[in-house]
């Protein structure tokens, strides 16, 4: 079998496929190496035109001879720098354009354009390919032709018209023109997608095989030339092929309705998702990330049932199933919802509905003679019914899939594993990364409303949902649950789990509550306050040394009957949903807020804070910015890291640190107790081991906090992982 | 010794810079981040030395901004306020 490859073989290094003169200013995807394909079947005549043509466009050309009988092919394009290979029997277009696929594949191009050999297609309309390609190199981009009434006859017109229709019911996508041969194609598509149909119908078949797969479907506009009516050669054969291609689209309207998810070959190709049986979870799971939106489940949940709400009698999955796939919905879902509708309750109230729209009174005698010798009365009234109820109940039951779905998405991609999960962990956990913004508003109105045992309440099934189905959130409270209980039984672990976080729920709500109907709603006592004003009036400031433990917002406010200003290191994350409940409503604020991402990490202002005298609190649990300001001290057994800025700034102030700690103590009430008081003499110099005494005490201090009240220590992450 | 000289002494003996010498500092290096590579903690120090040494307080936020700029500003700072 004679082939001769292209003359002049396509240099990897060589971007300018496309001659200058036709070339467009198009974005840097110089990986667009596009292969012109011309399939041949008996249309010697027209032939060398269109490869000249087509070669005044670009470089690279081929032509697939599928067994022409009426020319020498060879014979037809000598001379011209096009490649040429054969098929010694017709195998038909299908199989044409695959092998010139495999020939693409083989000189390293990324896509295939078909075009006619019978003239009726303009290579120069490759320019208005190209951008589309560009804009989206996986999609298949088909020529559409301008039809112009006069010389296009009806047949054809019906033809194409009909051959659409198909095309989007079985796939939801809508091309003006799915019979233009014009076409590009990416080789990696055709190279993936399992195609039966080889002669002309492969044309259809390829279209809605990709558009399964996920490749968008995209037309540009051509031109076409109409050679006149006697001239043109067709081998269209109206009885056989029209046959094939009904059995062609009944076999694909049927899989298409078939609601079996199809193998997406993004997915598939970056491995992204497993499609098979051998993992169910992760198939739906792709599915639902990759697939729905919450406005389309919401439709396809609104078409069901108003669908469902009408009376197709014997054909109404089969409706239901052709349109949704045509409007591209879930069939799932359509088909789900549909089942609300089933009789008695649906059908009686649209034909009581219909009754009254006809009769102006409701339909009260249940009898055979109403139901069956009027029953196409009932029909009848049932349709108008149905017309009425339908969109309503269909709106209704879209409303509550669509936010019921819009919260599952957002659970779902919070959960994707690798991206947001890291991100997640690498960053220092707040209490704040809970739970959503709805979630949180929620539990605020609550709290307006109901106060906060309201709130609690509520809570208690949150929680236990969160333990119970979030274990990824339930895990993070393992590193110190497991140093802090030393058990091994799972039950008991998990009873440790939902504690705590039912801790952290009511911490969260107090802090609200606080902040929405101010402190007079929480008894907060300080014990020890005699110590600290004590220590206060020394005159050199205090710095509180506190810990993720408890509310601090509740200490803060605790701290007014001190009578000094309270200023507190704090650092406020962007995206904190709840950062306008701090300040309490209305007054000022009992404590100022000094940034520790701020000039110096704030320091010149926490010094000025302890040269008036006043009270500076300082988180000493965690650390924020690079690990060089802190030091290594022992907690519940393993090292973690501290920061030391504290007790420096005690030794260089010389005001004394006081340890305190708040835990709750009742529903409405919190109580402040101070550990220990530390003083740091005034060391001079850098090296961190001379804190090394004063951060174990610390540490102690708050090891015998945890010893009393377990559940409400609320670090959750990994205090001593190394960095 | 004039007042850069000091305080470059100083700050090397307070903050008990070892690899360094007076004379490598140079006058318009940043002290902090690049520079001389001083942190948040050093500030501290800072402060406390240039009162214990100057009596010079540091009174706010902007004042400190402007001081701790260079070397430099940082000796303009203090004579400034010396003069007070």
């Amino acid at each position: 079998m004679p082939q001769r490859i292209s003359a002049s073989p396509p240099a990897p290094g060589r971007e300018d496929r496309i001659k200058p003169e036709t070339s467009m200013s198009l974005p840097e995807k110089e990986e667009i190496r596009p292969l012109i394909v011309i399939p041949v079947y008996n249309h010697g005549g027209t032939l060398r035109d269109v490869v000249e043509r087509a070669l005044r466009v670009c470089t690279d050309v081929l032509v697939v001879d599928d067994g022409s009988t009426d020319v020498n092919t060879e014979e037809v394009i000598r001379g011209l720098p096009a490649g040429l290979v054969r098929h010694e029997k017709n195998r038909g277009k299908g199989a044409a354009i695959l092998r010139a696929a495999g020939e693409a594949k083989r000189l390293g191009m990324t896509h295939i354009v078909t075009i006619d050999a019978d003239g009726q297609h303009d290579p120069v309309d490759l320019r208005r390919f190209l951008p589309v390609i560009c804009e989206d190199p996986l999609a298949i981009v088909v020529g559409k032709r301008f039809f112009d009434r006069k010389t296009v006859p009806f047949s054809s017109r019906f033809g194409r018209g009909f051959s659409n229709f198909w095309l989007k019911v079985q796939t939801g996508s809508s091309l003006k023109d799915t019979q233009s041969g014009f076409r590009a194609y990416p080789v990696a598509v055709l190279e993936w997608l399992k195609l039966r149909e080889k002669r002309f119908s492969f044309e259809i078949e390829v279209l809605v095989r990709a558009a399964w797969a996920g490749i968008a479907l995209k037309d540009v506009d051509i031109s076409v030339h109409y050679p006149a009516r006697g001239a043109r050669i067709s081998h269209f054969h109206p009885l056989m092929d029209n046959l094939a291609l009904t059995l062609l689209n009944t076999r694909l309207t049927i899989r298409a309705i078939v609601p079996i998810p199809q193998k997406n070959f993004i997915a598939e190709r970056d491995g992204s998702e497993m499609m098979s049986f051998l993992h169910p979870m992760a198939s739906l799971r792709g599915l639902l990330r990759r697939n729905t939106s919450p406005k389309q489940l919401a439709l396809s949940a609104g078409l069901g049932v108003f669908l469902g709400s009408l009376p197709l009698i014997a054909c109404q999955t089969l409706t239901i199933l052709m349109t949704a796939s045509y409007f591209r919905l879930s069939k799932f879902a359509a088909l789900g919802t549909s089942q609300l509708c089933i009789p008695p309750i649906v059908p009686a109230l649209c034909i009581e509905l219909g009754h009254f729209v006809r009769h102006g009174r409701f339909l009260t005698e249940i009898s055979f003679r109403t139901l069956g010798y009027q029953g196409l009365e009932r029909i009848y009234e049932w349709i108008i019914g149905a017309l009425i109820l339908g969109p309503a109940l269909g709106v209704l039951i879209g409303g509550i899939v669509y936010v019921t779905t819009l919260q599952l998405k957002k659970r779902m991609t919070d959960k994707s594993p690798e991206d947001v999960g890291k991100e997640k962990d690498s960053r220092q956990w707040t209490s704040r990364s809970v739970g959503s913004k709805l979630q949180h508003n929620i539990f605020y109105t609550l709290i307006r409303f109901g106060g906060n045992r309201a709130a609690y309440a509520v809570l208690s099934c949150v929680a236990l949902y969160y333990t119970l189905c979030r274990p990824a959130i339930r895990k993070k409270a393992d590193p110190y649950l497991t140093r802090r209980f030393k058990t091994r039984n799972p039950l008991k672990k998990l009873l440790n789990a939902h504690r705590i976080y039912v801790g952290l729920g009511k911490a969260l709500i107090d802090r609200a509550t606080l902040g929405i109907k101010g402190p007079e709603h929480m008894r907060i006592k300080c014990r020890d306050q005699d110590v600290l004003t004590d220590l206060i009036s020394e005159g050199r400031g205090l710095v509180l040394l506190t810990a993720h433990v408890g509310c601090w917002q509740a200490a803060m406010s605790g701290l007014h009957t001190l009578n000094t200003p309270v200023s507190l290191l704090l650092h406020r994350e962007e995206g904190d949903v709840d950062l306008h409940y701090f300040e309490h409503a209305g007054g000022p604020a009992p404590f100022s807020i000094i940034d520790p991402q701020g000039y110096l990490g704030g320091v010149l202002e926490m010094m000025n804070v302890l040269k008036r005298g006043e009270v500076l609190s300082i988180m000493g649990d965690r650390v924020f910015g690079d690990a060089k300001s802190t030091l290594s001290v022992d907690f519940l057994g393993s090292p973690i890291r501290i920061p030391f800025g504290p007790f420096k700034l005690g030794s260089a102030t010389g005001a004394p640190i006081a340890v305190m700690f708040s835990h709750k103590s009742g529903p409405d009430s919190y109580e402040l107790t101070v550990e220990g008081v530390i003083r740091v003499p005034p060391e001079p110099g850098r090296p961190e081991k001379v804190f090394g005494p004063y951060a174990a005490q610390f540490a102690r201090a708050l090891e015998s906090y945890v010893q009393r009240h377990p559940y409400q220590f609320f670090n959750f992450f990994d205090m001593w992982k190394e960095n | 010794m004039t007042v850069k000289e000091k305080l470059k002494k100083i700050i090397i003996e307070e903050l008990k810079l070892e690899e360094i010498t007076p004379e490598e500092i140079e006058d318009d290096a940043p002290l902090f981040g690049e520079g001389l590579g001083l942190d948040s903690l050093d500030a501290v120090e800072i402060v406390v030395l240039l009162e214990k040494y100057f009596s010079v307080e540091v009174k706010s936020l902007e004042e400190g901004k402007e001081a701790f700029q260079s070397i430099n500003a940082l000796a303009a700072y203090v004579e400034q306020r010396q003069t007070q």
